[in-house]
């Protein structure tokens, strides 16, 4: 069988320059599952994408013993090949075992068996110079936009938040487990009040490997904000939805809160994730259904 | 649960299609999820809270049967169970969500409509969500439909920073017929999970490690942390059913292993997917949580 070395495990991150956040991944070379593999050390490389998407470098960062955590300091890296601006990198982790027989990690190779490497995530951590970090743990999700199925983006989440001292920035990533990925993802979103109000609605493009942040301080009018404030904290808070038609796109929220010091981020769940049902073909329809409802909702109440 | 392994493993051997095949005929008749799910209700998880000098807890309840069902008239009500440290009820507080919309609870302001006075300041809590008859009108074609509610869980700090987490794991059934809740796990499985996120521990005033147990029966948890040398050291405690607990890292009851790169391990986890989450507090006052 062939397989795509960088493929088997890998992160796509978003270097967020422009908010002034470093960002790090701490990997392991451990199955957090217990008991279902026996560790093994890896070689990491790490893919960096310029801001249009192009990739400029893939260098070998490092090797993960057996039974150890390792932090790559990502900025580090890549702030000689793109200083100021946000751009994509994907983190890859190689079984050193594979990397051996291999001149080339981003040629395909032949296998007996395609390992199982599910949730075997990377940490990835933002944080600000001298404060405190925010992180989350997710991977690269299967056959990410391969181009071999169809692929889109059905999203929601509470975790919009505004107030004096912070601010939500929501990341868009659109990225692919093929290097001959093209597709320009169509970000639709709108924002709900608590009172079910749809205050909000844009979209926004993301390139092939690129990321795009929606920095929702910027982007809702001061009106808006201020008129959901709850005087009690000080709070706005908003229910996102957002759609893309063209490609699954990786969202992370990242509440930032940059006088303090101090940064979180957390991904958002699929939708397919929310629902039991006894057929499971029926999770698939729910998201399709869900997401052309709001495509007609979206368009309709565009506020620009 | 050695049982379930072992068919876990079998199955991992076998090639795709029969993988499916074998599924379908080992959940013969039975959800695929759970043998309890007939039928449609939602499926609910105990999240942890903390309410104390430092940080406040936020339910920020988003109508998520409008994201799926927008066309509908989804307003509907729902219920915030809150427990203690042990898993005993403190006290219900109920609301109303409107189609579109959310409800923000604050565990602090709860506590104090509760007249309760917890002096752990923290614990557990559960949300359940009535489906709204609209979207349960409409769902009725398929044979059986349940909706795991999967929030995020807000926390607030004391300086103004906000950050969430989403939920991991399952702990009760509703039925939409009001019959009583069902356990989703019964005993602890004495689970092991090695988080991946490696800590450098002179990073944080405090790293925090927080364990729920979703079981019926009181599971002793052990929190190992390893260097690279691989010294280690080891905390236990028995986390109560429904109940939570914290195992509090520092700089100083670290030392003796090095500084940089630990990683942990976290045994006698109770439930399958029922993983730690960490907070973190930094010497500038800035804080952040991730589940592992």
């Amino acid at each position: 069988m062939l397989i795509s070395p960088l493929n088997l495990l890998s992160t796509p991150m978003a270097v967020l320059n422009s908010l002034g956040l470093n960002l790090r991944v701490g990997l392991s070379s451990e199955d957090p599952m217990v008991g279902r593999s026996q560790s093994e050390p890896y070689e990491v490389y790490l893919s960096i994408y310029s801001p249009e998407g192009s990739l400029l470098r893939r260098p070998h960062v490092g090797h993960i013993p057996v039974n150890r955590r390792k932090y790559f300091d990502v900025s580090q890296v890549t702030q000689e090949l793109v200083p100021g601006l946000d751009h994509l990198t994907v983190v890859h982790r190689i079984p050193s075992s594979l990397a051996s027989q291999m001149s080339d990690p981003s040629a395909d190779f032949e296998i007996d068996k395609t390992p199982n490497y599910s949730l075997f995530r990377s940490a990835v951590e933002y944080s600000y110079p001298g404060g405190g970090n925010g992180s989350v743990v997710y991977e690269t999700t299967p056959r990410l936009n391969d181009g071999q199925r169809s692929s889109n983006t059905f999203t929601f989440t509470c975790q919009t938040v505004l107030s004096e001292s912070v601010n939500t920035h929501v990341i868009l990533i659109n990225s692919s487990v093929d290097p001959a990925y093209s597709t320009i993802v169509n970000f639709v979103y709108g924002l709900h009040s608590s009172s079910g109000e749809l205050v909000w609605t844009d979209n926004v493009s993301v390139g092939p490997f690129g990321v795009k942040i929606l920095d929702l301080a910027s982007l809702v009018p001061a009106q808006i904000v201020s008129q959901e404030r709850d005087p009690d904290d000080g709070i706005t808070a908003f229910n996102l939805i957002g759609y893309s038609e063209e490609a699954s796109v990786t969202v992370l929220l990242v509440n930032a809160a940059p006088s303090l010091g101090a940064v979180a981020v957390e991904h958002t769940h699929p939708p397919q994730a929310y629902i039991f049902p006894y057929s499971a073909g029926y999770k698939r329809t729910a998201k399709e259904d869900a997401r052309q409802a709001w495509k007609s909702i979206l368009s309709a109440g565009r506020s620009r | 649960m050695l049982q379930q392994k072992t068919v876990m493993m079998v199955a991992s051997h076998l090639p795709d299609r029969l993988k499916r095949l074998a599924k379908s005929v080992y959940f013969r008749g039975n959800h695929w999820a759970h043998p309890s799910l007939k039928g449609f209700g939602t499926v609910q998880d105990l999240y942890y809270w903390v309410a104390d000098d430092k940080l406040d807890s936020m339910l920020l309840l988003q109508n998520y049967f409008s994201a799926f069902f927008p066309e509908l008239e989804t307003g509907t009500h729902g219920s915030v169970s809150l427990f203690d440290k042990d898993g005993q009820l403190l006290g219900v507080k109920k609301f109303t969500v409107v189609q579109h919309g959310s409800t923000k609870i604050k565990v602090s302001s709860m506590l104090e409509e509760l007249q309760v006075s917890s002096s752990d300041g923290f614990g557990t809590l559960e949300v359940h969500m009535a489906i709204p008859p609209a979207v349960l009108d409409h769902i009725q074609d398929q044979q059986s439909l349940y909706f795991w509610d999967r929030f995020y869980m807000g926390y607030t700090t004391s300086r103004g920073q906000t950050f969430f987490t989403h939920g991991v794991d399952k702990t009760h059934i509703y039925p939409e017929d009001g019959s009583k809740p069902i356990e989703w796990y019964k005993k602890p499985r004495g689970e092991e999970w090695a988080p991946e996120i490696p800590v450098d521990i002179e990073d944080y005033e405090r790293f925090t490690v927080v364990m729920i147990n979703r079981t019926t029966q009181s599971s002793n948890m052990t929190l190992s942390l390893s260097d690279a040398q691989d010294n280690s050291l080891d905390w236990s405690q028995v986390v109560p059913s429904k109940g939570v607990r914290r195992f509090e890292l520092t700089n100083e009851n670290t030392q003796g292993l090095d500084r940089l790169e630990l990683r942990m391990r976290m045994k006698g986890m109770a439930s399958e997917f029922g993983r730690p989450v960490v907070f973190k507090e930094f010497p500038n006052g800035a804080m952040s949580a991730m589940h592992c």
